[in-house]
């Protein structure tokens, strides 16, 4: 399984950096399920060591800039609670809660340097929901028969039960078009 | 001392008038007692029970409880009234009840979990009466029930109601086939790219697809998998997608778009036809933004032909907002006939399936069933404090 996971891994990442949105959804929207398996995409391993860098948010005003508002450019895609106001924050979940491995991939663009980036929105299972600062923007959502792309499922897979509580919003990297 | 004296037999006086009052009062009362019998003294348990034949205005609401996911509900309502009937618990992220045509039991397909947020999942049908509002029986279903934001058809029967289609998300997708006769687990179809199940007719059901494309898939007669067809693509998932919350009309699937097209799909045979299809909106619309949305964004009217639709202002990305207007067209010509504006903002809307139908109206912001005369856009009542995030409406048969 570690040679899988280390595949899908890899092949995750690799699409990400250099697959725009919508090829990404043409070439592969087809693959995403149906596996016996974990499905080839979207696996976005968030226990991943390597990270790349994004530009610092302090340069941009407003709302845009706090990774507290559902404004923030990361959140385009986001539909949930947002794991800040929950004990967690935007890239950690709270307390006694499990990190879901699995989960939708969205792009958003930085206003700080104008590029698209790949945004995992990851939930966060084990509790009830958090059930504070909703958060619904769905830049690029599609509808449920295309799992990879949509928001509304609860995306606790993968992790030891499925109860929703949060989502937390992590850089993948540069979506190079 | 003189003083006292006459203040002894002042308090006598007083004293003989108050007996003579009481005794009068108590005679009084008791020819009172006789004349009108005493309040009766209560049944002891009595438990209400729903009438046995629904009426045309009836409407399950189905609460996924947003707050406590564990804690769905389903609540019945009578829409001439605003009566709440009673209601039902079903389970972790609750999408719809399951209601057949002769409406003896009631469907649910459920998830629970032994330490309420942990411990061991049980998936399941479970099976309700619908006079008591109690549980008949139980039908376990492996658990892999999809958890989503719920959609109308995640769920569905076949033609006889023997068979139930419960859909999956692991996300590999599939179904699980019920026989509700026999009250087993017949076993799983894969449903590979595509998700959701509708029924269309008969022993099939069909599903969408990934790449825009729709999957049918019939039973035999023990409900074992009999033949799968995929049509060609018939919508653009990438430039406008169908929203999955499809109506039916007659033998016609419809399908809302992003853009604010219709869909249709014809199920009259297990080679399904798309007729063409076309736009909810006109040039002047689209220049002022208009676009459909909500969750269940379209309900239809059969006697009157009738198609209802939430709209509202935004960019594509704003499709799962509430509108506040609902948009009435008539199926046969196509045209818009009325625009109505609702009292609060819209994001699910049903219409009662009889010639004098009523529109319900959810909205985002509190759990409240809006009421109002499906012809002429009138409001005739609301229902407040109806549960926690009431989210999916549908009608009881009642034929």
């Amino acid at each position: 399984m570690q040679i899988l996971d280390s595949w899908i891994q890899k092949t995750a990442r690799k699409l990400a950096h250099t697959t725009s949105r919508r090829s990404f959804i043409g070439r592969f929207g087809g693959l995403m399920v149906g596996g016996a398996t974990l499905p080839l995409l979207p696996v976005a391993r968030a226990t991943a060591n390597e990270r790349p860098s994004v530009p610092n948010d302090a340069g941009i005003e407003g709302s845009e800039g706090d990774p507290l508002s559902c404004d923030y450019w990361r959140n385009c895609a986001m539909d949930g609670f947002m794991c800040g106001y929950c004990g967690g924050s935007l890239t950690s979940c709270p307390p006694g809660t499990e990190f879901s491995p699995v989960t939708w991939i969205g792009t958003c663009r930085n206003p700080a340097d104008d590029r698209d980036y790949i945004i995992s929105y990851n939930d966060c299972c084990g509790k009830s929901s958090c059930n504070r600062a909703r958060c619904n923007r769905n830049e690029g959502d599609k509808p449920n028969y295309l799992p990879s792309k949509s928001n509304d499922i609860i995306w606790c897979m993968g992790t030891s039960n499925n109860i929703y509580h949060c989502t937390v919003t992590l850089v993948l990297g540069l979506a190079v078009k | 001392m003189l003083l006292h004296t006459e203040n002894a037999i002042m308090n006598k006086i007083k004293l003989k008038t108050v007996l003579f009052l009481l005794s009068a009062s108590l005679l009084s009362g008791s020819f009172c007692f006789a004349e009108n019998p005493p309040v009766a003294i209560d049944k002891f348990g009595v438990i209400e029970s729903v009438p046995a034949k629904p009426g045309p205005h009836w409407l399950w609401v189905n609460d996924t409880n947003f707050i406590s996911f564990s804690d769905g509900r389903a609540h019945l309502i009578d829409g001439d009234t605003g009566y709440y009937f009673g209601s039902l618990n079903t389970g972790y992220v609750h999408a719809k009840l399951v209601l057949p045509s002769h409406y003896r039991e009631i469907y649910s397909a459920e998830t629970y979990y032994s330490r309420h947020v942990g411990g061991t999942r049980s998936d399941m049908v479970r099976i309700y009466d619908p006079i008591n509002l109690s549980l008949i029986d139980e039908i376990m279903i492996p658990n892999k029930r999809a958890t989503t934001i719920p959609r109308t058809t995640n769920n569905a029967l076949t033609e006889d109601a023997r068979f139930m289609s419960v859909f999956n998300m692991t996300p590999a997708t599939s179904v699980s086939i019920v026989d509700l006769e026999k009250r087993e687990f017949v076993g799983e179809i894969e449903l590979p790219g595509c998700a959701l199940t509708m029924p269309a007719g008969g022993q099939r059901f069909f599903s969408l697809c990934s790449d825009g494309a729709a999957l049918t898939y019939v039973l035999d007669k023990e409900g074992k998998l009999e033949s799968k067809l995929r049509s060609k693509p018939f919508f653009s998932v990438d430039k406008d997608p169908v929203l999955e919350n499809g109506v039916q009309y007659g033998k016609l699937w419809l399908f809302p778009s992003v853009e604010g097209m219709l869909y249709s799909v014809d199920v009259s045979e297990e080679k399904l036809k798309f007729p063409k299809p076309w736009s909810l909106l006109d040039k002047n619309d689209r220049s002022e933004g208009w676009r459909t949305g909500g969750m269940q964004q379209i309900a239809v009217n059969e006697p009157h032909s009738l198609l209802y639709s939430i709209m509202h202002q935004g960019p594509a990305e704003t499709y799962e907002h509430a509108g506040p207007e609902v948009w009435v067209y008539d199926l046969k010509t196509k045209k818009r006939i009325r625009r109505i504006v609702t009292k609060r903002m819209a994001l699910s809307i049903h219409v009662s399936p009889d010639d004098k139908p009523l529109l319900f109206s959810l909205p985002e912001t509190e759990p409240t069933l809006d009421i109002y005369d499906a012809l002429n856009g009138e409001h005739l009542r609301s229902v407040t404090e109806l549960g926690v995030t009431p989210f999916l409406m549908e009608t009881p048969p009642y034929n």
